[in-house]
Order: C-alpha cells, then structure tokens, then sequence
C-alpha cells in the first residue's frame, strides 16, 4: 500500500502479506516509471499481451486485454500528422470495403506483423512487433512501445527513489514481485492522495501496469468490477433513460462552463480575438482538450464570468467551495454573494454549509433513510445492485398531495411549470412504449427497482407473510401506483432483500476470463495528449508515460516560480474518519469521536524544525496561504510533506454568528475545529487576470495534493 | 458456575479502527459526551522488521470473572449476573466510585447528572433479546465476535479453540480473568509505539519521540 500517510485500515502489526510504503505527494508518475523500467530492464513483462494489437487477437491468444503499443506513431516532424498514430492511408495500405449500414466506420492502425516483418493493419496482425523503429512508405516511425521505453528510462532508479522517497531497494523489491506472478497481479489507484497537478500519470500509470502484466479481464487479475443489470435506463420493463424531445445540447453545440472537452484554439473566442487581429492570444482561464465536467472548475468560472456567465447556478448535496482546494477564500465568497456576478443561486442540501450560506433559496432535502438510490458499488466484484429506499418518513414538508418537499420533488415541479419533455404525464416509456406520469420521485425509482427485480431471472413475488413481517404491506399508497399491479410483488420482494446480487461466478468464465468480454484497450501511446497543446505556452505533455514535475496552468515547473529550498513540503488531504467531505462537523456524537484533525508530520522533519507533537504550526504557500493547526508527529507520514484530513475547518454550517433581522444566533465554534488546507491560486492564471486553483492540465481536476510549503511553528 | 458465560473475542488482524463499533455503541447506550462504553485506540506502531503499521485495540468492560470492581462494591449495586456478565444495579449505587479506582481497565464513568456509575453492560438489554451486542452487530469486517464461552459449539469457542495461545485478554496478570479476548495481542503490543495514542481521533497520550 503506496500513500504518503498510514491510515487505519489493513496494514496493522498483525496483518500478514501487507506493507505501508511511504511515497510522497504528485511523484506517482515516477513510480510507475520505476515499475515500467524494471519490467522491461528485466523482460518479465508479457511480452505477448503487450503485442496484441486489436481485440480478437487478444481473445484468440488466450487474453482478455490489448493495448496500442505496437501501433506504430509518426515521428517525422515535417509530416502533416506528426505524432499521430500512423493511418492506413499513411502507410499506402489497402483498407477493407465500408459497411453500408454501419453510421461510423472504423479506424485502421498501422503495425508491424510479427510473424512477417511487413506493415500491416492493427485488425490483422495476430501480433504486432514491439520495438520496431524505421520508415514506412517513406514515413519515419516507431512503435508506442518504444517511446515508452525511452520516457520511463529518462531516469534512474536512484532517481525514482529520491523523487518518490521511497527506497531503491524497495522499488527493486516491487518491481520484481509485480513480474513474477504472471497476470495474477493488478494495482488499484483512486482518489485523495493521487489527486495532484500531475494526476494524470496515476491513471495512466496504473493502466500501463495492469496492460503490461496481461492482467485485463483476467480472473485474478484486474477482473472487471462494478457491474450490474440495466436499472436507471433501458431496463426490463421501463426505459428511464430516452425522453422524447429532449433538447440537444452536447458539447458540439456547446460549450461546459468548466472549459473541458474543448482545446483553447477551438473556441469562438480564440476565433473571434484572432480574427480581430490579435497575435496569439491568451484565455483568463485554462481550457482542457481531454478534460470531463469538472465542478470545481465550473466554480472557478462562475466567479470569473469566464467563459460566459452562470445566470443560474444549482448545487445539490454538495459544497463545491468548500470541497475545492483553494476555493474557499473571501475573494470567492464575494463574488458568489454579488448578484452581478451570479444572479441566482439555489442549493437544495439537508444542511446549511459553505455552499448553501449564500445561495438565495434553500431547497430542503431528505437523508440516505429517507430517499431512494440504486447505487452499483464499483469495488465489488459481483453483479447487482443495493437499493436503498425510503425507509422512514422524511422529516422535510409535506405536501398537499402527499409528496414531500426533497430535490426530486423540486426538479420535477420546476421542469413541469418550465414544460420540459420527460416530466409530469406520459413521461416515461415501459418496454412496449406505453407512456407512463413522472410525477413524484416513486414513479422514477420504483420503476427502476422494477427492471431489476425482472433482469436476468424475475424474482419471486414476496409472500403476504414476508411482507407482513417487514410492514411492506404498509407501504403508501402512491408507492404502488408506480408499477403495474404484476410487478408490485417483485418490487416488494428486492425492496425486502436490500437488492439483487448474483455470485461471482456469474461473471467468471471458465476459460479463467471475465464472461462478459468487451474490447479493453490500454494506450501505451496516448494520442490525444500527444496532439493537445498547452493554451498559454504551446507546450505538450508526453504522450508515453513519464515523472512529471508539478506545474502550473502553462507548464511552467513550481519550482521555477517560488523556491524549493524555501518551500520544501509537499502537502496531502485524505478521508476522515470522523467526518464527511463537507457533512458531520454538526454531530456531537462524531465531534465527541473526534474534536479536530491534525497537520500530521513525520517526526523527523518535525525534529528538523523543532516541532512537538501538540504543537500549533503553519504550513505558508509561497503566495501567502496559511494553514494552522495542531501537529500530530508520528512514523506514518512520509518524510517532507504533511497531511490533512479534509472535512474540518468550517466557516459556516452552523459555526458563525448568524444575524437575521437584527437577531444574532449564536455560532457553536466546535462546529469549526480543526484545520483544512489553503492551497495557493495558479500564479500563471492570475498573470492573465483570472483567479484559478492550480489543476491538473489534462483533467482539470483540482491540485489537491503537493503544492509548495513552509513550516513553522505558530 | 452460571450455564451461560458471555465474552467477546476481538480480531486485530482485520479490526481496521473504523470506530464504527463506537458510533453504534453511543446511538445505542446513549452514554454522556465525553464517556464512552467502548473506543478504539490506534497509534503508529513499528514492527521488528522496521516497518511502520497502525495498531488498532478496541476496548471495552472485559466483563472479568474475577472483577474487582464487583469484590469491592459496598451495597452489591456491581454484581456478576446469571450470564457471567458483570452488571451494575443502578438503584444501589450510591456513587462512591470505589470500583471506578478498583477497574485496573478505566472502563467505568461517573455520570454527572445522576451520580451514578456506568460502563458497558454487553448490551444486555439486546442480549436478553437474542440480539448481539451494537458493537458486535455493526462491525465492518466482522473483528468482533460474541457468544457463550461455554458452549464450545459457538462460533466464539470455537475460533477461541481455533486461535489457542494467539488469543489473550488484556494484563492477563492482574488475575480479573477478562472475558474479552483478542487475536493478536501479543504482536500489537510488542511493536514500538511511533506516535501518539488516540482514542477514536482524540489523543490520550502524546507522542514524546523515540526513546
Ligand atoms: S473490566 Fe473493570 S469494570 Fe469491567 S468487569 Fe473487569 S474490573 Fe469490572
Ligand atoms: S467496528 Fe470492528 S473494525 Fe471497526 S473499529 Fe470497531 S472493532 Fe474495529
């Protein structure tokens, strides 16, 4: 277990097979080099995997994944399309005849057979060859495979481990152990810790790992987790996913206030300021080429009307300021409470945090107990669903009709008074396209529980006396209306069980490879990052993984900008135990569990600067931030970077003051213990006039993690 | 000797120091703020081999067959009951705090408001249902197992029988013959603490260094 702290969980004095290692904050990257480089130094890899290059290959080879490392990229500079994958067209190869009736057709790769030495497309190729460095069709180029092997030998071991703090002759104990059990290996990677401005390299590294070891789809391997039978969409007996006349919107016609999915050059204004006559111009925020929805960069937006305004904002059971590192600052909070900036603001949430403090209106919502959700649990590694349901009445209003105040209840009356297509009468199809009402949050779930309790094999219907027993036979009555009277009892019986599951041998083939089978490719060679350029510098990442140091918004280094020497500590935010993300600092009972966090350091750097566990200390930013708070010194915090556990530090949510009409409630300052970490703004960004969190510049994700820090004692 | 003897037996290989034990345990007793019936301990603990792991030790009343909480009680208010589980009857205490001093474990509490003394009772009101006890219930990975040590077909005897010397109770030495048992004391206890000691996330003993 890699993480930068020790937290409770499985690695105790008595837990066998299982070692915390220490590894710094945004040096994932280098890792997962270090472990590439070994696999191929020592030429334990599979080399087989590696070389499939399509689909059924892999499958007629025995395997369940394959990857592009044999497709070959076109490194000639002059050439139109540098640092693409080479083409069919590219190499004068024949392609087979278009299908008439498919809507797109397929790309065609260009490899090196391996059984002839000649060019060949990817789709038939049994294997492609590796290492392959030369021309095609006059064309310079060479495998993804062996760029990879250039960019993660771009440094030593040596390196690696003074990079990562983790010693060499440990790295060299886990790169070999990870080669030597064939493809009955994996690595999980998610989340807190790995959320860094470099963040990227965490996917990317962990893909390449499982990829190299052939693990894909295999049983014991990174077998495919999380799967569940259609329930929130085109299900058994309903689709509740197709409305019709629903309005177009997409990113082809337009734009997501968070900048992603869209390369700077692209955008009307790039367009429109070059076409006025300005010489490569600069945006006031970043735009992402390959970046997903991002809501702490849509946050980030709205405060810099960049790129348009938000007229409208609407939050639901989140607290976007206080979950954005950074972000909770007062410049923030002003622009947030100006109606200029943002003229409306509506928070449905079952507490009043930093978010819902200064909406306009609060929409009151109902707890997990009191709602209904059919999560699928990505980490389990069965098929099926837990419902959860509304187990006990919810406290919020009732309604008229007997429907009570929540955010489903909001959405659905909002788009009925708006006439949006999908709500109110006739809104929903069953699988005979007879039309159905969407009138309260019953007719949506249920309907859902529904296709589950009819997928794969329909359930029993539950017995009176089960249903007696359980006081399902108490139920209200606009629970039933949901369903055709047929399905009720099958309802009843999921809603009794808590869910469907299916063991795990419904999904484990025979032939030791997940049942269910879909073309998993791994890129070696990431074209998309090869062709994305930055918008401030024109720079590009590489396309191969490498260690990248941490950036800013132009991929400039931080260290360029403010001193290492000076700022030494890197910083990591993990889960509490004791709270939520943004929720539970209003329990007694958890408050009572835990009054606060910590600035939990290693105890030798806290001996270097001559802290004490107990002490108050600040972390500064070069550009001033400060975090306080109480030093918990121990041996499970990797040397040079501290640690905080998010959910702490509130300013709000019952923590302040509160006047309303002239009367003061008083704050409960409990509420507000503990520390959480002030991260510094992008200095680029704020060089082209824009306030901005530092992220990372292929996903936007906030940098959560590292940054730049001194420590002192307060 | 009573038919029934209750106890606990605690795996710290898997107890992964979520507290859940202890959130069930306060929503179910209700104990005042700042008292607890059970809590979970964990500090960085270093290993023979140098390595640096967190130790987690879930603690409790051990409901001792030989309490000295109960020998010393002037009114019989602490008394062992049928089930072998050690009980206090609070319309007798009279809040002298005589077993509070005599526990070697600190498990019990003062009450303020009533003055009476209190600690975890193994949930009797739950047991005597044909429940478990909160704790034993709601935890994640199952590290907490309870039943009849006398009945040598229950899951508890028979991990117990199973674990042979690796299970142990905690000072062992003091002669109270604690009925709550843990896998793994041993090896918890004898790696070197590395850090302060909390209790749930509060700390009870700062970290003073390596010494
Ligand atoms: S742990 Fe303390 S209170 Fe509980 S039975 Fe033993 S001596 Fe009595
Ligand atoms: S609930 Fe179980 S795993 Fe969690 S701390 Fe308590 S005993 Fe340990």
């Amino acid at each position: 277990m890699l993480d930068p702290t020790l937290a409770n969980g499985v690695v105790t004095p008595t837990a066998e097979g299982i070692n915390w290692v220490p590894i710094k904050p945004a040096t994932n990257g280098a890792f997962y080099s270090a472990i590439a480089q070994i696999l191929i130094r020592d030429n334990t890899f599979d080399a087989d995997a590696m070389a499939f290059p399509s689909h059924e290959a892999a499958l007629a080879g025995g395997y369940g994944g394959h990857t592009n490392a044999t497709y070959l990229v076109i490194t000639d500079e002059s050439h139109p399309n540098y640092r693409k994958l080479m083409r069919a067209a590219d190499a004068g190869l024949e392609v087979p005849p278009a299908d008439p009736e498919a809507t797109t057709q397929p790309t065609y790769y260009v490899v090196i057979d391996a059984a002839t030495g000649e060019p060949a497309l990817h789709t038939t190729a049994a294997k492609g060859d590796l290492f392959f460095e030369g021309e095609v069709n006059g064309v310079k180029v060479r495998t993804g495979f062996s760029m990879l092997r250039d960019s993660v030998n771009e440094r030593t071991i040596d390196e690696y481990a003074e990079i990562t703090g983790i010693p060499a002759s440990e790295i060299e104990r886990m790169g070999k152990e990870f080669g030597s059990h064939g493809h009955k290996v994996s690595v999980q990677a998610a989340a807190a810790s790995t959320a860094s401005v470099v963040g990227f390299d965490t996917p990317a590294g962990r893909e390449l790992l499982k990829a190299m070891m052939g693990t894909n789809q295999m049983t014991g391997g990174s077998f495919p987790a999380g799967q569940a039978p259609v329930t929130e969409g085109k299900g058994a007996c309903y689709d509740l996913t197709t409305i019709a006349g629903k309005p177009d919107v997409s990113n082809k016609n337009a734009v997501m206030i968070s900048r992603g999915s869209k390369a700077w050059e692209k955008t009307d204004e790039y367009k429109s300021r070059v076409a006025a006559g300005e010489k490569d111009p600069k945006p006031m925020l970043p735009w992402y080429t390959n970046a997903p929805q991002s809501d702490a960069q849509a946050i980030m937006s709205i405060v810099n009307k960049y790129p348009y305004q938000c007229k409208i904002l609407m939050t639901w059971m989140c607290n976007v300021i206080q979950a954005t590192p950074g972000a909770m600052r007062d410049e923030v909070i002003e622009k947030l409470k100006d109606t200029s900036v943002l003229p409306l603001h509506i928070v449905c949430d079952i507490v009043v945090g930093e978010m819902a403090q200064y909406a306009d209106y609060i929409v009151p919502d109902v707890t997990q107990y009191e709602s209904f959700g059919l999560p699928t649990v990505s980490m389990i590694g069965g098929f099926g669903t837990t419902v959860r349901w509304e187990a006990k009445t919810p406290e919020t209003t009732k309604l008229a009709d007997d429907r009570y105040v929540c955010w489903e209840t909001f959405l659905i009356d909002v788009a009925k008074a708006c006439e949006l297509p999908g709500w109110g009468e006739n809104a929903i199809p069953d699988v005979n396209g007879t039309m159905h009402p969407f009138n309260d949050s019953y007719d949506y779930y249920l309907k859902a529980v529904a296709n589950l309790a009819y997928a794969v094999e329909p359930v029993e219907d539950i017995t009176a006396d089960e249903a007696h027993i359980q006081g399902l036979d108490e139920l209200p009555k606009n629970w039933k209306k949901a369903v055709t009277d047929e399905e009720w009892p099958k309802v009843l019986k999921v809603l009794s069980r808590g869910g469907r599951y299916w063991g795990m041998d419904y999904k484990r083939g025979a032939d030791g490879r997940f049942k269910g089978l879909k073309a998993k490719e791994a890129y070696v060679y990431n074209e998309k990052r090869a062709l994305m350029t930055n918008p401030y510098s024109g720079k590009r990442l590489s396309p191969t993984l490498n260690y990248n140091e941490q950036m800013f918004a132009d991929l400039s280094l931080m260290t360029d900008h403010y001193s290492a020497d000076e700022y030494p500590f890197l910083c990591s935010e993990h889960k509490p135990k004791f709270r939520s993300v943004t929720m539970l600092a209003n329990s007694p009972i958890m408050r009572d569990i835990a009054a606060h966090n910590y600035i939990e350091m290693n105890e030798e750097d806290a001996a270097e600067l001559g802290i004490k566990d107990g002490d108050m200390v600040r972390a500064i930013t070069p550009r001033g931030d400060v975090t306080e708070g109480e030093a918990m010194v121990r041996a499970g915090q990797v040397k040079g970077a501290f640690a905080v556990a998010f959910g702490y530090g509130h300013i709000n949510y019952g923590a302040q003051d509160v006047e309303i009409d002239g009367k003061v409630t008083k704050g409960d300052p409990a509420i507000a213990a503990g520390t959480r970490i002030h991260m510094m703004v992008d200095p680029v960004v704020a060089e082209h006039g824009g306030l901005g969190i530092i992220a990372d510049n292929d996903a936007s994700s906030p940098g959560r993690c590292g940054g730049m820090f001194k420590i002192e004692k307060a | 000797m009573s038919e029934k003897r209750l106890g606990m037996l605690i795996d710290l290989g898997v107890c992964i120091g979520c507290n859940a034990c202890t959130v069930a345990c306060k929503q179910e007793n209700e104990p005042p703020l700042t008292k607890f019936n059970t809590w979970v301990e964990s500090w960085d603990a270093e290993t023979e081999d140098g390595r640096v792991t967190r130790a987690n030790l879930p603690k409790l009343c051990n409901h001792c067959e030989n309490p000295a909480c109960v020998s010393v009680c002037p009114t019989g208010a602490s008394y062992q009951a049928e089930d072998g589980t050690v009980q206090i009857d609070q319309d007798k205490c009279i809040g002298c705090k005589y077993c509070m001093a005599a526990c070697p474990y600190g498990v019990r509490y003062m009450v303020e408001e009533s003055g009476d003394v209190s600690k975890c009772t193994f949930c009797h009101h739950r047991t005597t249902e044909g429940l478990l006890p909160a704790c034993v219930s709601t935890c994640v990975t199952t590290s907490r197992m309870f039943g009849d040590l006398n009945d040598p077909d229950s899951d508890i005897s028979k991990k117990l029988a199973e674990a042979g010397d690796k299970a142990k109770g905690l000072m062992e030495d003091l002669g109270m013959e604690p009925r709550v048992y843990y896998i793994g004391l041993d090896e918890t206890l004898a790696a070197k603490p590395v850090s302060a000691v909390h209790k749930g996330g509060n700390v009870i003993a700062p970290y003073e260094g390596r010494q």
